[in-house]
């Protein structure tokens, strides 16, 4: 029974990441992509860890609709089913990805995966905690503070405006001159 | 404590479920009906059914160019979270699964409404269902990072991500006590996530129905319905997350679970007629300087306590 | 099939139902709201939603083209109203008619010169490209606002640029109006002509109006609660009911608006006019406070039974200000925003000779 959900999960998955570039509409394309790892959130609770099965869930669905956003600056069609296509330069970008597949198939295929030592934590979650929080603690701290540094970086780089602008060069306005209250 | 897999929850949700979205609807009819002075106000309670008896018997619009597939994935989406999330709210003791990460559950499956708002809006082709769609994603980044970290305090208070045990937890203090800044920001949320009252922006009048602009027959009836389930299942798992689950004097457990869940049903929908709809460009920036830091205060404050 | 035709018999009851407005329409539009409300109807805000069309007064041409498309998108069982002159016995019948008809939805209902097959004819079309407002080139779309938009007034047509929900760009069309004059400024073009019109009347009228626009920019504002409230007391007090109960209703109506904190967050500084006329100043919050000052004033003088003076006041001159401002005020802001900028002003274009291009 396991085994046949797996497959289908697994089969489910790169079907959705086929079908991102087999669709004629970015919004179709974008939910193809989302169906795609929903598949493998499915596969992290099958095999045995529900809290990182239902975060890739749960970041998966925002992560694809902020995506959205950003698909209605740029098309801004809606329902837009007009002919288009997510591949550009048909054949290099297919040369490019057969490369890159059959080099992370043999990586697969080729590894020796170790045997397993010891036998699963009775709760993946607890272990997980744990984890970050214990032995692998430093490497979380600099990698989240990395994250979010990045995020800020890109944010500011990207707005033309700044909290000067918002709230007076002594950033004592009380209201923010935000852009929405009417005019430009 | 829990039972997790009764047989009996499976066949019992969906109609309580429905029940109680059809209660949520009927309330919020009897109320609308007292504002605007129409006579024998308390029959207005029967119009969510002969709502639903009217789309059922119309046919759905087709809009030209429209989305279809997209469009209906939502529509039906909608209703499928409610029912997926109601999965682990217990009614009384029982609940359809108990898994060591209920809350999480319950958060990876509410977060797919952005989704299904979002795909109906776009669906619709229609310059007002893709500003509806817009409005949820805007309202989402406001409200669900307070959301979440009002549900990962009640999870420190309790010390577990299992909904049975976060009842337990609470046999000797409800979490609403001494988490009220959590409980507060946790309805505030519900009402966000079922676009309901003052947060029903996305699929507000002024836009000509937001995202719902073009649904019709089966199809609005399937939104709508979903919408309300949503609130009701919403509102529901406030009751093991902050008001100690079945517990009560006299009554059975599975009884004061819907006692409390209708409280928390019907006051939300009363004081959610007493506000004008809040807009996403002023409330956003209040979310995240108001909100998330008065949440993390109480987280603050909880994991204090704990330890 | 008993059971379907009594099902469709309990679904006709209380239909939700849709307004169109023609310029000229308003007193119409009133007669339709009241009957409908006593009546249970629900309104809704959009057309998929409704199972009866009411359009109010005499559409023009470009209108009546828009109302046969609307009325072609409408899956049935649905009803047509045609409320073009007021009166209460006229409206009572149609309406009458109206769920006559949806209750049996095996007859041909009344608009059906129109072709079958509901498909939409206003898609938004292809998107162009243009600078957004922090000058990044991003995809524009054209929507048009009006005239077949719920608590919109009645003859305006705003042609948007928008990108996402926020308007770039906004041109103003008006609609001809029927050159007949105001449903509201009636008790003064009366007097004007010589017609002996007590001050009570006028301001029973002016009372009615500030709670038609009331009513209309918390509709658009998103609180049902107060807004059904609003036109409840207008209705009452176009029904000549006595004047004391209507005081206090006022009172409390007026107390809650007014109080409310997140209405004045909602509404401070959209759409901010510095110059005259007075009743327009400020941002749409302090429009809000001087209709219900102005409403309040005139719920004082309900009774008054002096003569009326119409004074050199241009009650009945067209209603420009408003509409020559929407272009400016409109760019740059969201569609929230301009929706309750649009309802704040609420030009009343019924009033003659307003017809002009802006933008």
């Amino acid at each position: 029974m396991g085994v046949v959900v797996f497959w289908v999960l697994a089969a489910g998955a790169v079907a959705g990441g086929i079908a991102v570039f087999a669709v004629d509409s970015m919004a179709r394309a974008t939910f193809a992509l989302l169906l795609s790892f929903l598949c493998v959130g499915a596969e992290l609770l099958l095999i045995g860890l529900p809290y990182l099965g239902l975060l890739v869930v749960l970041m998966m669905i925002m992560e694809m609709l902020i995506m959205a956003v950003f698909m209605v600056m740029y098309m801004m069609n809606p329902a837009g089913l007009m002919p288009m296509t997510m591949v550009h330069n048909r054949r290099g970008s297919a040369a490019v990805s057969a490369a890159v597949f059959a080099a992370l198939a043999a990586g697969a295929l080729l590894t020796p995966w170790p045997e397993r030592r010891g036998v699963p934590a009775h709760d993946t979650t607890f272990a997980l905690g744990e984890a970050v929080m214990g032995p692998k603690m430093a490497v979380m701290m600099l990698v989240g503070v990395a994250i979010l540094a990045t995020m800020i970086t890109s944010v500011v780089l990207a707005t033309g405006r700044g909290r000067y602008d918002r709230h007076g060069d002594r950033l004592d306005a009380r209201r923010p001159a935000d852009p929405g209250r009417g005019a430009p | 404590m829990g039972e997790p897999g009764a047989v009996w929850a499976v066949a019992v949700l969906p109609p309580v479920v429905a029940g109680l979205a059809l209660g949520a609807a009927g309330w919020d009819s009897v109320l609308a009906a007292r504002d605007a002075g129409r006579g024998r106000a308390l029959r207005a309670a029967a119009d969510p059914l002969r709502e639903a008896a009217r789309l059922l018997l119309r046919p759905p619009r087709t809009v030209a160019a429209a989305d279809r597939l997209l469009l209906r994935a939502g529509v039906v989406l909608l209703p499928a979270v409610a029912l997926l999330a109601a999965m682990v709210v217990p009614l009384g003791n029982a609940m359809v699964m108990d898994p060591a990460v209920g809350v999480v559950w319950f958060n990876a499956v509410e977060v797919a409404v952005w989704a299904a708002v979002w795909l109906v809006g776009w669906g619709s082709n229609s310059a007002f269902g893709l500003v509806g769609g817009y409005r949820f994603l805007a309202q989402g980044l406001a409200y669900e990072l307070p959301h979440m970290f009002a549900l990962t305090t009640v999870g420190l208070g309790a010390q577990s991500l299992r909904v049975g045990e976060i009842v337990q937890a609470q046999q000797g203090l409800w979490f609403v006590v001494w988490m009220p800044v959590a409980f507060a920001v946790y309805l505030l949320s519900v009402l966000a996530m079922a676009f309901w009252g003052p947060l029903a922006h996305p699929v507000a009048d002024d836009a000509a129905g937001g995202a719902a602009v073009e649904l019709s027959g089966p199809d609005r009836l399937f939104f709508l319905a979903g919408r309300y389930a949503l609130l009701a299942v919403a509102a529901a798992f406030a009751v093991p997350l902050f008001l100690g689950g079945g517990a009560g004097p006299l009554l059975p457990a599975w009884a004061w679970s819907l006692v409390k869940t209708a409280v928390v049903l019907g006051g939300l929908v009363w004081a959610g007629r007493r506000f004008p709809v809040v807009r996403m460009d002023r409330f956003a920036e209040a979310a995240w300087t108001v909100l998330i830091p008065a949440v993390l205060v109480q987280m603050l404050v909880v994991g204090i306590a704990v330890l | 099939m008993g059971l379907i035709s009594r099902l469709s018999c309990f679904a006709a009851g209380r239909p939700p139902f849709f307004v169109v407005t023609a310029a000229g329409g308003t007193a119409a539009r009133l007669g339709v709201e009241a009957e409908a409300r006593e009546r249970g109807w629900r309104s809704v805000a959009s057309p998929a939603a409704c199972s009866v069309l009411v359009v109010c007064g005499e559409p023009g041409p470009d209108l009546e083209q828009a109302v046969e498309r609307v009325w072609r998108q409408i899956p049935r069982p649905r009803a047509l109203v045609r409320a073009s002159v007021p009166g209460r016995e006229h409206l009572i019948t149609l309406l009458d008619r109206a769920e006559h008809e949806l209750a049996a939805p095996d007859r041909r209902d009344s608009g059906d010169h129109a072709a079958e097959g509901h498909e939409s004819g206003d898609e938004p079309g292809m998107a162009d490209r243009e600078a957004d407002r922090d000058g990044l080139k991003l995809d524009v779309l054209h929507v048009q606002l009006g005239p077949v938009l719920a608590d919109w007034p009645a003859g305006l047509v705003v042609r948007a640029v928008m990108q996402g929900d926020v308007v770039q760009r906004a041109e103003v069309a008006t609609a001809e109006g029927t050159g007949r004059g105001s449903f509201w400024t009636e008790p003064w073009t009366a007097a004007r002509t010589g017609d002996p019109v007590a001050r009570g009347t006028a301001e029973r009228r002016g009372a009615a109006r500030s709670l038609d626009t009331l009513g209309r920019l918390l509709a658009v504002a998103g609180w049902d609660r107060m807004s059904a409230q609003a036109r409840w007391l207008r209705d009452d007090l176009l029904a000549d009911h006595p004047s004391e109960r209507l005081t206090a209703r006022f009172e409390r109506l007026s107390d809650s608006v007014g109080r409310s904190r997140t209405l004045r967050w909602m509404l401070r500084d959209l759409g901010p006019v510095t110059a005259p006329p007075a009743r327009l100043a400020g941002d749409a919050a302090d429009r809000l406070h001087a209709l219900l000052a102005e409403a309040g004033t005139a719920m004082g003088l309900l009774d008054d039974p002096t003569p009326l003076d119409p004074g050199n006041e241009a009650h009945d001159a067209p209603d420009t200000a408003p509409v020559s401002l929407l272009p400016d005020l409109l760019a740059g802001a969201d569609l929230g925003a301009a929706r309750l900028i649009v309802a704040s002003l609420d030009p009343d274009l019924d009033r003659p000779a307003a017809s002009a291009t802006h933008g």
